[in-house]
């Protein structure tokens, strides 16, 4: 058989075609294919319609709950759900600084509220209070080693605010009430724990603390920052009391870390409990003022302080004429 | 749908379905289907039913056969075709390796080789000239067709059969022009080695 005869026989295949019949049975076969494929496709979308739509009832629920603002009648779950997931930060720093930021968030909100005149301004503070409590308490807890020791800058190079309970006795200042004055001449909310109040600090001497607003900073040593290799900001509660100029206590005053942005009030003895980030060794400034029914500030004051551990009480802050 | 018809009307038919086939064409309407378009399906499968037919015919040498793997390859093509991703060569070669894939499916479960008594009876339409041609020959090139390896048969009925050009078959098969003609020089030799074996068992048989 030659390849030329080959080649012939080849083309005669191409006249070939599907024959009548069979090309009807495959027809039918691929019709049928295709209507169960397309009722398994609408099966599938009926099964499923029902799940995405509870799917997104969920998700907008959620998004809505999540979201909600201080006067809405969802913002109690969402504080619900916000006061729930601080159980999800197992280490006291990280759920410090989560609680810190909730604090902040809370306290702007009730503040907002409290300047539109909502009724739910009340509510939102009793929330963020509540939530400064629940911060304190964490922030309090353990005993602060490096508080514990004297807070000695140079004995303590990590300056680390972690407050990890040590068990081991502190060779200087027994946990005895102090004598520093800034301690013992104020009062100091219940929530704090006699470790903080007994603690020993290197506070500023008094008389700077009193002094007018140009001679109030306590400047920081600058031994106290180099002593601290790597320091990283942190959850602090910062907590000091306001007085007038005639030595009493400034009932709603200002306090912030910002002048001009009133962002907690002084209680009835004048205290304020502030939070923020800080570093260990960093100096922190807490400003105070009064302003009159127009809003002008008439007095104002400050008071500065060396960041040491997670609580840093402040020397008083007098306030003075503008 | 064509149906036979002379040898002039059924070669420009062919020439039609693969210049229709091409990568263009068949992408808009494989594009259409994949997007649940019936009617693109079946426009796919007016174009390349034939092909396949041929192609599978080539393969198992059965007429029946040949119409029994036509339909598995489009019902598989059907179910597949969501997942089809064009990579540059013809949907029809998407539909050879379907076909490929089922009738080795099918050699594993029966014997495919047809005995020449059996190819000899086939009858597979209404073509006038097909019907010409000798039968014993044509059987004896079905079970030769049979007998070959399928990246053989494949080149033999895509250059003769389909009368693709050497860089279409190239395309199809997925090698270089130069290996297409290397591929078909050898081919070509075993074919001719097969046809003589079958001749000479049909021979033998109608001795016995």
């Amino acid at each position: 058989m030659s390849d030329d005869r080959l080649v012939e026989l080849l083309g005669s295949l191409r006249y070939e075609r599907l024959p009548r019949a069979a090309d009807e049975r495959v027809r039918r076969r691929l019709v049928e294919e295709w209507d169960a494929r397309d009722a398994v496709g609408r099966g599938l979308l009926r099964a499923l319609l029902p799940v995405a739509a509870t799917l997104m009832l969920v998700l907008g629920a959620t998004v809505a709950t999540v979201t909600a603002p201080g006067d809405s009648r969802l913002y109690g779950a969402r504080v619900a759900i916000e006061d729930a997931a601080a159980t999800l930060y197992p280490d006291g720093p990280a759920r410090a600084a989560y609680l810190l930021g909730l604090y902040e968030q809370r306290q702007a909100e009730a503040a907002r509220l409290e300047a539109a005149g909502s009724a739910a301004a009340a509510a939102a503070r009793a929330i963020e209070q509540r939530t400064l409590a629940r911060l304190e308490a964490l922030l309090a807890g353990p005993p602060d080693p490096e508080t514990q020791a004297g807070a000695q800058p140079s004995a303590s190079p990590s300056g680390s605010p972690s407050p990890t309970p040590s068990p081991t006795p502190s060779p200087s200042p027994a946990p005895t009430p102090t004598p520093s004055p800034a301690a013992t001449s104020r009062p100091l909310p219940s929530s704090a724990s006699p470790a903080i109040i007994t603690t020993p600090r290197p506070t500023p001497a008094p008389t700077k603390s009193q002094s007018p607003l140009p001679t109030a900073k306590a400047t920081p040593t600058p031994t106290f920052n180099t002593a601290d290799p790597s320091p990283t900001a942190g959850p602090v509660l910062l907590k000091g009391q306001v007085k007038g100029a005639d030595g009493l206590p400034a009932v709603g005053a200002c306090v912030s870390l910002v002048i001009e942005r009133c962002d907690t009030r002084t209680g009835a003895e004048g205290e304020y409990t502030r939070a923020a980030h800080a570093k260990t060794g960093q100096t922190v400034t807490v400003y105070a003022w009064r302003t009159d029914s127009t809003g002008r500030i008439i007095e104002k004051g400050l008071a500065s302080a060396v960041v040491r551990g997670t609580l840093v009480e402040l020397p008083d802050i007098e306030l003075r004429p503008r | 749908m064509r149906q036979g018809g002379s040898g002039g009307i059924a070669g420009q038919a062919i020439r039609l379905t693969l210049d229709e086939g091409g990568i263009g064409g068949d992408a808009a309407l494989v594009a259409a289907a994949r997007s649940g378009d019936a009617a693109a399906f079946g426009e796919l499968y007016e174009r390349h039913r034939d092909a396949v037919y041929r192609f599978c015919l080539a393969r198992t040498g059965s007429a029946h056969e040949a119409e029994d793997l036509t339909s598995e390859v489009f019902v598989k093509a059907l179910r597949a075709i969501a997942r089809y991703q064009e990579r540059g060569v013809p949907f029809v070669s998407y539909l050879y390796r379907i076909a490929r894939n089922a009738a080795i499916d099918r050699s594993r479960s029966r014997r495919p080789t047809l005995p020449v008594e059996d190819a000899a009876s086939l009858d597979s339409g209404q073509d006038v000239e097909r019907e010409a041609i000798q039968g014993t020959d044509r059987a004896t090139l079905l079970a030769a067709l049979a007998r070959l390896k399928p990246d053989h048969r494949e080149v033999l009925v895509l250059r003769f059969v389909e009368g693709l050009s050497g860089p279409e078959a190239a395309l199809m098969l997925g090698r270089t022009e130069g290996a297409v003609r290397i591929l078909q020089h050898r081919a070509m030799q075993r074919l001719r080695c097969a046809f003589a074996e079958v001749e000479a068992e049909a021979g033998g048989g109608g001795r016995r």
